[in-house]
């Protein structure tokens, strides 16, 4: 296992510099590298891996509270730079780590020949009437409750747990910076990306729902987009895996 | 893709020891199916003897199904009679009909008795439905140790001697004294297991007769008919490797080598281990559940002597030729450490998760899970074409009735 300043990491597969493709590998919110070793594993004979801890999680310490996803994008960058004298680049990332894969490609086109994205988020979701009242009515109940709670003696951090989305409630002391890149919306930068990239997305998916996946892919020029019968958020990385590895393949191969 | 999709039954579960461990392979493979190819359904073979299919079925989180939830499943039957693949559905009640299910293939997911054993197999063979794996005759004769054993005997592939013990036609309890009349001088210890069933369930290290008359008694005679015992292997270390045919040349798989081992190989270390994989409903997997349960007892492509690695890989190509050749086996092996003595064990015709992380981790050729089942079955169709004779196989000159 290796650090650099911000980005704990470790490489696996072939050799990094003479492998003909080096694949990047960005983890989702809350997650940490461990939940693409399955991936890596399968793919150790195919390429050079970089499994990344993003900033606040798993191994790598937090990033300061001001950071967006560009920050994060810039972070990988620096990373993998040194690397760009070697083989093909392809950043492969689910969720959150699709937003930074949006954003590194985006801002250093220089540096990412393919995205590969899986459960991608980056759009503000669409929702129907109810759903949206619905979203909006728990936001301002928590945000009420919050500024009465010192006259009423209630605790904060219990009306987080109860009113918080998931990875609200774990986003510890992330939590801000966690609201600020759940609000981004990566269009602009979704329009700006040049290099070939595959979305993929469960069909059952409710965390980034693959409406979200159409929008992006018809932003992104050179693109297309699957989606996997039965499979969810997190599935696509479990038992549901299998094919996600082999489209990866198969993506993998045309680039080489 | 505007070719039509392949129907594909994933069977597993079934009568045996093994059911559990068969519903992990089947959710798996459906899983690992490309839909893009696939259009694959669940048929679960509940320890009742019920074939079933519907979309709970589906769920980890939805097994093994209660009475409740095996209303809302529907009940089928093989067509038997059918030239082509269907099942028939059976009506729950006098109001409803029963309605025919076409599909293309069968993959069988299942692990140990009746299903890995050829009986399943014998009954798609009547049907004349395509299906994966070995076929009947090899599936029976892998699934019975000692048949096994004599079918390799003139093969040069080492093998444990061995001596076979029946269940008595009555009970199950056969006293020590009987047992050393019928063995004879046997030296202690001896490992003692169970002809047919798989998992290492049922194995044991025993000393004397007396633990042999207690261990059939207790355990081995529950759940098999027939019991062998071979001599001890000290120092013990196992190698398994998976072996199949792709495009006429046969490939064997990374060898593995259960980290654990003891005088006792333990189910539950091997299939249980990790617990994610029986708790179901996690909408997060853990690392550990999306490598899945069998990866983690075990060492993948360890360091071996060359010399002893290719011996491993030749016996395994030897008994994969003689046990027909099909499907993707796992075959097993035993070693004593210190001595670099090497047997082969058993063959498994249907390994657990069909071995993918063995394919995976292959040195020569990685075969990724989805393209395992894309062969197994572009292969079962093969067999399946292999194996057709004429509508009305009567010779002529053999036809004792004229055809109306």
């Amino acid at each position: 296992m290796e650090n650099s300043k911000t980005i704990a990491y470790e490489t696996t597969g072939l050799a990094l510099d003479k492998a003909p493709l080096i694949v990047v590998w960005g983890h989702g919110w809350g997650h940490t590298r461990n939940v693409f070793r399955p991936f890596t594993e399968a793919l150790a004979q195919c390429a050079a891996h970089l499994l990344l801890d993003f900033p606040g999680f798993g191994l790598s310490p937090p990033p300061p509270e001001t950071w967006t996803t560009a920050d994060y994008a810039d972070a990988v960058a620096a990373l993998i730079r040194p690397y760009r004298k070697g083989g093909k680049i392809l950043y492969v990332g689910h969720s959150f780590g699709g937003r930074v894969g949006i954003q590194l490609a985006a801002r250093h086109p220089d540096l990412v020949d393919a995205l590969f994205l899986i459960g991608c988020a980056g759009l503000p979701r669409k929702r129907g009437p109810i759903g949206t009242l619905s979203v909006k009515a728990r936001i301002y109940t928590f945000k009420t409750l919050k500024h009465l709670a010192p006259l009423f003696g209630l605790n904060v951090e219990k009306l987080r747990q109860k009113f918080g989305s998931a990875d609200y409630r774990s986003a510890g002391v992330l939590r801000t910076l966690f609201i600020r890149i759940i609000a981004e919306n990566l269009s602009e930068q979704a329009r700006q990306i040049k290099c070939p990239t595959h979305f993929v997305y469960g069909a059952n998916d409710a965390d980034t729902p693959p409406e979200i996946g159409f929008r992006l892919q018809k932003l992104v020029k050179n693109s297309d987009i699957e989606l996997l019968p039965n499979q969810d958020h997190h599935t696509v990385l479990g038992d549901g895996r299998h094919v996600v590895i082999k489209r990866l393949a198969s993506f993998m191969e045309k680039l080489k | 893709m505007s070719e039509k999709k392949l129907k594909v039954a994933v069977l597993f579960g079934g009568r045996s020891p093994e059911s559990d461990v068969s519903i992990v392979t089947g959710l798996q493979a459906i899983k690992a199916l490309d839909p893009e190819r696939y259009e694959a359904f669940p048929v679960y073979i509940a320890q009742d003897g019920e074939w079933l299919t519907g979309a709970p079925l589906l769920e980890r989180s939805n097994y093994i199904p209660g009475k409740e939830l095996r209303e809302k499943l529907t009940s089928l039957i093989l067509d038997l009679s059918s030239q082509t693949p269907t099942f028939l559905t059976r009506p729950r009640s006098f109001l409803q009909k029963s309605k025919k299910l076409p599909f293309d293939v069968a993959l069988f997911a299942f692990h140990g008795l009746v299903g890995e054993d050829g009986c399943v197999q014998g009954v798609f063979e009547t049907a004349n439905v395509p299906y994966t794996g070995a076929r009947l005759l090899d599936s029976a004769v892998c699934m019975d140790k000692t048949a096994t054993k004599k079918m390799l005997a003139s093969t040069g592939v080492p093998v444990l001697p061995y001596k076979e013990i029946k269940k008595p036609e009555t009970g199950s309890l056969i006293t020590p004294d009987e047992l050393k009349a019928m063995l004879g001088d046997v030296v202690f210890p001896c490992c003692l297991k169970p002809a047919n069933l798989g998992s290492s369930i049922g194995v044991a290290r025993v000393t004397n007769f007396q633990e042999i008359s207690d261990t059939l008694a207790s355990t081995i005679f529950r759940f098999d008919y027939m019991a062998l015992l071979e001599p001890f292997v000290e120092n013990l270390v196992e190698y398994n490797v998976a072996i199949r045919c792709a495009n006429g040349h046969v490939q064997t798989s990374a060898i593995e080598r259960p980290k654990r081992h003891s005088e006792l190989l333990d189910f539950k270390t091997k299939y249980l281990s990790g617990g994610g994989t029986k708790s179901g409903g996690s909408k997060t997997p853990s690392p550990q559940e999306s490598q899945g349960m069998l990866s983690l007892t075990r060492e993948i492509n360890p360091s071996l002597p060359p010399e002893f690695e290719k011996n491993i890989r030749k016996w395994a190509e030897k008994v994969f030729t003689h046990i027909g050749g099909s499907g993707c086996p796992r075959l097993d092996f035993l070693c004593n450490e210190k001595t670099g003595e090497a047997w082969f064990n058993e063959a498994n015709p249907i390994p657990g998760s069909f071995g993918y992380f063995l394919w995976e981790a292959a040195k020569e050729k990685p075969i990724l899970f989805s393209n395992l089942l894309d062969d197994l079955i572009d292969e079962a169709f093969a067999l399946h074409r292999r194996q057709q004779i004429p509508l009305d196989p009567t010779p002529e000159d053999a036809r004792l009735f004229p055809r109306k």
